[in-house]
């Protein structure tokens, strides 16, 4: 199996009342485990707060979970020593769900995408600017564009620049959460078609979080769903689709507007 | 019997100060019929929001507008700002996209409900909090979150107050602009159906603004599509999803992905769609 995720769990304690002397645990994640194999797309779907972004800041060893082992290509990861962390970040990338916040204002396009490549000391300049030409045109913007400053792009572009800035040290996963969410139908779909066709281009795996479920049906080939921190579906898209097993599944297929 | 319209749009015109080229919204005419809800389609930028904020004067003051705006027989164009408050948030409400930030965070929700209440009637803090109760049970807040501040409810509920808002002076027309696009797909059906009983309850006309045609389909009855700042089609919603005359209705329904069927999502592709237009 190549990623194999066993048994993770993650507590938070809230505290609360008077001075803050009440203390009470809040189980993001409560034995959650699930496998995928290379070349494919896992949704995980659930509402706020069902722990879909804590499994993605475990994933990316943004955060530790309290018990539980996930396996990359046989490599254990939650047990990489400190100065290996760095290099196991260059096997896994993160898009973000608003593409507002998540470039830096002061960079032009060309410093942010190179950044990447620069932190992992890969390539000359010469070639990292060949690189970054090769990737923003991969993404369907043009190598004009580079010199140019987040702001002067509308979401959608912002988007695309985030997806090139995840794809150019070549990782084996990326982990993409609610990266359509803040965008209008129309964009939604330019990006949806794009994250498609490098997927089959690179034979990249995704790790899609997302609680619309009319995108999980398009992009995702399994899906597991999250309730509250716990794992109450597991299985391919279709079979999910035509034969859910909870109740709570039921709920959020109804939930889909329309039927179009 | 013909149907009776609330409110009536006559070449509507946006543009920013001094850019008369510049046109944001260019020529919309459009009718509300009473009791009916109707829906503006389109992507940002298309003029969607700006024509329902034009409607009661809310546009930015860098933006200068020509047109008739005819709600009741009164034209709301040719008001001024006192007669237009006693207007705004009794005849006519509004409901916003991000319920984070439309409310005040250093009073209490119940509070700024209670506001408008007493904004238009003379009451009493009792009477109208015992009113503002009465309104959160009716959106299916529990009356006790009356001394809740708007950080201690989720984005929801945060929504759910806002509906309260904006029902509680029994308004003839709500004009919602994207309420459930900041929320969870199970919130937003919940917060749809809500909308729809209580449009269904009060027999209020509604105009709501998304870009999700799904919505469209689970509430409109009448819907208008905007492209650049023009209605490009308009008509029952009903006969429009299922038979879209104008390429960019068309190009617009290809784009949301189905659960239905495995269609291939098609963006917009604008060349060729300006290229189909230019032809009509």
């Amino acid at each position: 199996m190549y990623l194999s995720v066993k048994n993770l769990s993650k507590t938070y304690s809230k505290r609360s009342g008077f001075l803050n002397t009440k203390t009470s645990t809040i189980h993001a994640l409560n034995n959650v485990s699930f496998d995928l194999d290379k070349g494919k797309c896992l949704a995980i779907v659930g509402e706020s707060g069902s722990g879909k972004s804590t499994l993605a800041k475990i994933m990316m060893k943004l955060l530790d979970p309290d018990s539980g082992s996930i396996h990359l290509s046989k490599q254990d990861v939650l047990n990489i020593p400190k100065q290996k962390i760095k290099a196991y970040r260059k096997k896994i990338q993160m898009i973000f769900q608003d593409p507002f916040s998540s470039l830096n204002p002061k960079f032009t396009i060309g410093q942010i995408i190179a950044e990447p490549l620069e932190i992992h000391k890969m390539g000359t300049p010469t070639q990292i600017k060949a690189n970054v030409a090769k990737f923003i045109k991969l993404v369907g913007l043009s190598d004009k564009d580079l010199s140019r400053y987040p702001h002067q792009f509308s979401g959608g572009q912002r988007q695309r620049i985030c997806i090139a800035r995840a794809l150019i040290i070549e990782p084996d996963i990326i982990v993409c959460d609610e990266p359509v969410s803040a965008l209008d139908v129309s964009i939604q779909a330019q990006i949806l078609e794009l994250l498609k066709a490098l997927q089959k281009k690179l034979n990249l795996t995704y790790l899609f979080i997302t609680h619309d479920l009319r995108v999980v049906k398009y992009i995702a080939n399994e899906m597991i769903v999250l309730q509250n921190g716990k794992l109450v579906e597991q299985g391919a898209v279709n079979q999910v689709f035509k034969n859910p097993k909870t109740k709570y599944t039921q709920t959020l297929i109804n939930s889909i507007p329309g039927s179009i | 019997m013909p149907t009776e319209n609330i409110l009536k749009v006559n070449h509507l015109m946006i543009n920013p100060i001094k850019q008369v080229e510049n046109k944001l919204v260019n020529d919309v005419s459009f009718l509300l019929p009473k009791a009916k809800i109707t829906c503006i389609v389109g992507e940002s930028g298309s003029g969607k929001s700006l024509t329902a904020l034009s409607i009661v004067k809310l546009l930015s003051s860098q933006l200068e507008f020509s047109g008739e705006i005819i709600f009741n027989r009164q034209k709301l164009h040719e008001l001024n700002d006192k007669q237009l408050r006693s207007i705004r948030g009794s005849e006519i409400a509004m409901i916003f996209q991000d319920p984070m930030t439309s409310l005040n965070p250093v009073f209490t929700v119940g509070y700024q409900v209670a506001e408008a209440v007493l904004a238009h009637h003379k009451l009493t803090k009792n009477e109208a909090r015992k009113i503002t109760e009465k309104a959160f049970t009716d959106v299916g807040i529990p009356a006790d979150r009356y001394d809740n501040y708007p950080d201690e409810l989720s984005g929801g509920q945060r929504q759910r107050v806002m509906i309260a808002m904006a029902m509680i002076n029994k308004p003839k027309l709500l004009i919602a602009d994207e309420p459930t696009t900041a929320l969870d797909v199970t919130v937003q059906k919940q917060v749809l159906d809500l909308i729809h009983n209580l449009q269904k309850k009060h027999q209020m006309t509604v105009l709501f603004i998304t870009h999700d045609f799904g919505v469209v389909e689970d509430i409109a009855d009448q819907v208008l599509v905007m492209y650049k700042g023009k209605i490009v089609e308009q008509g029952r919603a009903k006969s429009i999803i299922k038979n879209p005359k104008h390429p960019y209705t068309k190009a617009l329904l290809k784009c949301i992905p189905s659960i239905h069927s495995k269609k291939i999502l098609q963006p917009i592709d604008y060349l060729k769609l300006e290229r189909e237009m230019a032809k009509l």
